[in-house]
């Protein structure tokens, strides 16, 4: 049976090749434009290079210190001293890291320069949380990082930049007047990853100037957080701990205390769009993002649904002969939505195609500035999951309607066959 | 003949409601999407009140007590803004540089936001005074050269400082705000407690502080002198915003060599010149949220106007198809080519037209629940006009070019085949 119907769609495609042209076309470009949207969420939520494990992953992006008499707040990140008394003694999760990003000149030894790379000012935790792959060397060790030894992880862009080859253990770049020691050299990060993109990777104990950075009774600085859970359930665990950590801390504070508003958030909220004290609900979410959706697909609908209606009336004779002998009215939809699928297929087969290119002519304004954009952050199962349901969505949308009205039609007037 | 078409369209309403339904919606999506363009625009085009071009943000920092060439403090002589001043001075010495100054969250396109609440002078103390807060900008005399911040006149405000302490300027705005109509230039206003009050040196013109906002009342601090150590004291020389203005247009490679080529100029005691951004570079970082906002509505504006170029082209084509025998008849009593395609095409515009009414209805409630954006554009004659008028337009060429492929089609059947039909 699914032969036959497979044969007329196939037929009526050929009968008239520009409606179908333009169905297919009109098709495509919805769920191309459909698919953008799919692909951009996906990017900010599925793991990769070198955040393999977002789904483990909580992130506080926000602190705010209050006065403890008064009602004055204080905004912004956190100091090394918060980061170290109520993030690094957590015992739940698997490990905690403070990271603080910075563009700062690159120099040599012999040759100050002026061109600006991103820095990561960081922590030995950091490189068990995000998985660099390394080109050679290690990251700097525990001991390292607790005396603040000047060393660096590069990546192999920047070594090339620098020195013309990614042999470069051991060598030497200045960065603020301090010599680093290049003690590894990892495979180049997308801008997309923005909690481990950097050129530079160094201790966050080599510059003092970090490390005292702080308002508020010591409590406001420079350093958000980055935690990795040992499971994705372990998220709430996580949570309670981090407040009995929070209560401690703040029964030592003589002017302020501290809080995080709603962080720490999950990659899932960061998706969503939450970022600092903004966190956007998932009601909110699919309320703005599904709208658009919808109305990316219903404007292309309304086309096909008057086009699938002129096409299914030339054939009202048929459909009145076949439910002369019997034809049910379940029968009769599913016969229609089921030619419908073969354009609407074709369509979403051109259309997933059409949104990597959209996004990647678009990435520039869509994502950052030269973000790179590899496969294993696009062709996910999940990718093709969604341009299958939205095909769906969109068979159903427009050809719903004209295939139940055909099939209520009383038969002698669809024998009649005039409109 | 337009009432015969609106009869003809109303007896196929069935086929022809889908697309009709689609036509509304896209025109009243066009028309949001071009309101919301035209104040965003208008705002853009209107004047800021400073001039960034060949201006960049130099970064200062600290230096590291463990870097080499750290002078202890035992052994510095001048105070924290005598160094500040010192490197300006010494930048300012290249002949490629026009102008320098510092401020302090306060240059063009910084995160900066200081508020504060200042009044007239002379009403000062009397009860009539209410406690508004403006935002302010703390600067060196410097700034209003390197911005080319002009007075009311358009003259130069940096000259009119002179020999003035604790000289404030006031946008033009505010001016009228606390004087009317009066000048206010000579006369004080005072921060909140403070008695003798600061003289208001010169009035500017109006400053908006992005390119997407419209002004705001705002003022200049002036800072010289002890009010300069003050400041520099209480934030540190290295947070402020050191900003120059190169005599000529330069490629980021280019201002990276002019640091490498200034040396140790760029350090005075501790202070040092670590980095430099283009203040434009800055500005479209700071505006990327705005111009991405607007490339998606694009991106928007053109997915419509295919659909419904796919949806002209579909129906149309559709239509010649089922009324062959019409074309057939008309053609055989001598109906010409071009006449047929005026005839289809008015058709379809005919039919696009009556979305008109539905249109206006949806405007005027937008208009009615004040969802439009009524602070930087108020709401008239013209701006309803204006883009209701370009989304009609831009959807009737849509489907003018459209009804061209079926009509072509139409055109190409013979008469005598085409009655066959009948």
């Amino acid at each position: 049976m699914i032969k036959q119907y497979i044969k007329q769609a196939i037929q009526l495609l050929k009968e008239n090749k520009l409606v179908s042209c333009i169905s297919i076309i009109g098709t495509a470009l919805s769920i191309a434009m459909v698919m953008v949207v799919v692909l951009l969420f996906q990017i900010q939520l599925n793991g990769y290079y070198p955040e393999n494990n977002r789904d483990r992953m909580l992130y506080v992006q926000g602190t705010e210190a209050t006065g403890k008499s008064g009602n004055d707040t204080n905004r912004g990140a956190m100091s090394a001293e918060v980061v170290r008394e109520c993030f690094y003694s957590l015992k739940t999760p698997e490990a905690a890291t403070a990271i603080y990003s910075d563009d700062l000149p690159l120099s040599l030894p012999d040759k100050r320069l002026y061109k600006e790379y991103s820095v990561k000012f960081t922590d030995d935790r950091f490189w068990n949380i995000f998985d660099f792959r390394f080109i050679s060397g290690k990251p700097f060790s525990k001991a390292d990082f607790l005396s603040g030894i000047p060393k660096a992880v590069i990546t192999d862009k920047a070594a090339r930049e620098f020195f013309g080859t990614t042999d470069v253990l051991g060598k030497s770049i200045v960065i603020n007047f301090i010599p680093f020691t290049i003690s590894g050299v990892v495979k180049e990060v997308s801008k997309a990853a923005r909690d481990s993109y950097a050129s530079v990777w160094v201790p966050y104990t080599t510059n003092d100037q970090l490390m005292s950075l702080q308002y508020a009774d010591g409590i406001t600085g420079a350093f958000g957080v980055c935690i990795l859970a040992k499971r994705a359930g372990d998220f709430e665990s996580i949570r309670k701990e981090l407040k009995q950590q929070i209560t401690r801390y703040n029964e030592g504070k003589k002017l302020y205390k501290v809080g995080f508003g709603e962080n720490p958030i999950s990659r899932l909220d960061i998706a969503m769009g939450s970022e600092e004290f903004k966190k956007v609900d998932f009601k909110d979410f699919i309320l703005e993002t599904g709208s658009l959706v919808l109305f990316m697909l219903f404007v292309p609908a309304l086309n096909l649904i008057g086009v699938t209606q002129a096409s299914i009336q030339r054939r009202k004779s048929e459909v009145g002969l076949r439910k002369a002998f019997g034809a049910t009215y379940s029968k009769l939809v599913s016969q229609v939505l089921f030619e419908n699928l073969v354009i609407t297929l074709l369509g979403g087969i051109v259309g997933l195609a059409l949104s990597f290119v959209l996004l990647s002519f678009s990435k520039d304004f869509l994502l950052q500035n030269n973000t790179m954009l590899n496969m294993d952050m696009l062709f996910q199962p999940v990718t093709f999951v969604a341009a299958l349901f939205f095909v769906l969505v969109m068979n159903i949308l427009s050809a719903g309607i004209p295939a139940i009205r055909i099939a209520r039609q009383p038969i002698v007037e669809a024998l009649k066959g005039n409109e | 003949m337009i009432k015969q078409i609106v009869k003809m369209l109303w007896s196929q309403k069935r086929s022809n409601g889908w697309i009709y339904i689609e036509l509304l919606i896209v025109f009243g999506a066009l028309w949001a999407i071009l309101d919301a363009l035209l104040v965003d625009a208008k705002t853009y085009y209107s004047p800021l009140g400073y001039n960034i071009e060949n201006t960049y943000q130099f970064k200062l920092a600290k230096m590291n007590n463990q870097a080499p060439g750290y002078v202890p403090d035992s052994l510095i002589d001048l105070s924290e803004a005598g160094s500040l001043l010192k490197l300006m001075e010494q930048i300012r010495k290249n002949p490629e540089v026009e102008e320098v100054c510092a401020t302090f969250y306060s240059c063009p396109y910084s995160f900066g936001n200081s508020w504060t609440s200042i009044v007239p002078t002379e009403e000062a103390d009397t009860t009539k005074a209410n406690e508004e807060s403006f935002q302010v900008r703390r600067v060196t005399p410097e700034y209003f050269k390197v911005f080319r911040v002009l007075d009311k006149e358009g003259k130069a405000v940096t000259p009119q400082l002179e020999g003035i302490q604790n000289a404030v300027v006031l946008s033009a705005d505010l001016e009228k705000q606390f004087y009317h109509n009066q000048s206010a230039k000579g006369k004080k206003v005072s921060f909140r407690g403070q008695i003798d009050g600061n003289q208001v040196a010169a009035v500017c013109q109006p400053v908006r502080p992005s390119d997407y906002e419209i002004s705001a009342p705002c003022f200049y601090q002036v800072l010289t002198g002890k009010l300069l150590e003050e400041y520099v004291g209480y934030f540190g020389a290295q947070q402020s915003e050191f900003c120059v203005r190169m005599k000529h247009a330069k490629t980021e490679e280019d201002m990276n060599h002019f640091l490498e080529d200034m040396g140790d100029r760029l350090t005075v005691n501790n202070l040092y010149v670590y980095g430099v951004k283009k203040l434009s570079d800055q500005r479209s970082q700071l505006l990327s949220y705005r111009e991405r906002n607007m490339k998606i509505k694009f991106s928007l504006m053109a997915f419509m106007l295919i659909n419904v170029f796919f949806g002209i082209v579909g129906t149309f084509w559709l239509w010649t198809e089922n009324r062959r025998s019409e074309i057939g008849l008309r053609m055989a009593v001598g109906s010409s080519k071009f006449k047929l395609y005026k005839y289809m095409n008015l058709e379809g515009i005919c039919l696009f037209s009556l979305t008109i009414p539905f249109v206006i209805l949806f405007a005027a409630n937008m208009a009615y629940f004040d969802i439009m954006d009524t602070a930087r554009l108020p709401l008239s004659f013209w701006r309803f006009l204006l883009p209701m008028g370009s989304a009609w337009l831009l959807l009737a060429g849509m489907i003018t070019i459209g009804i061209w492929i079926p009509a072509r089609k139409a055109a190409k059947m013979d008469p005598a085949e085409a009655l066959h039909y009948e």
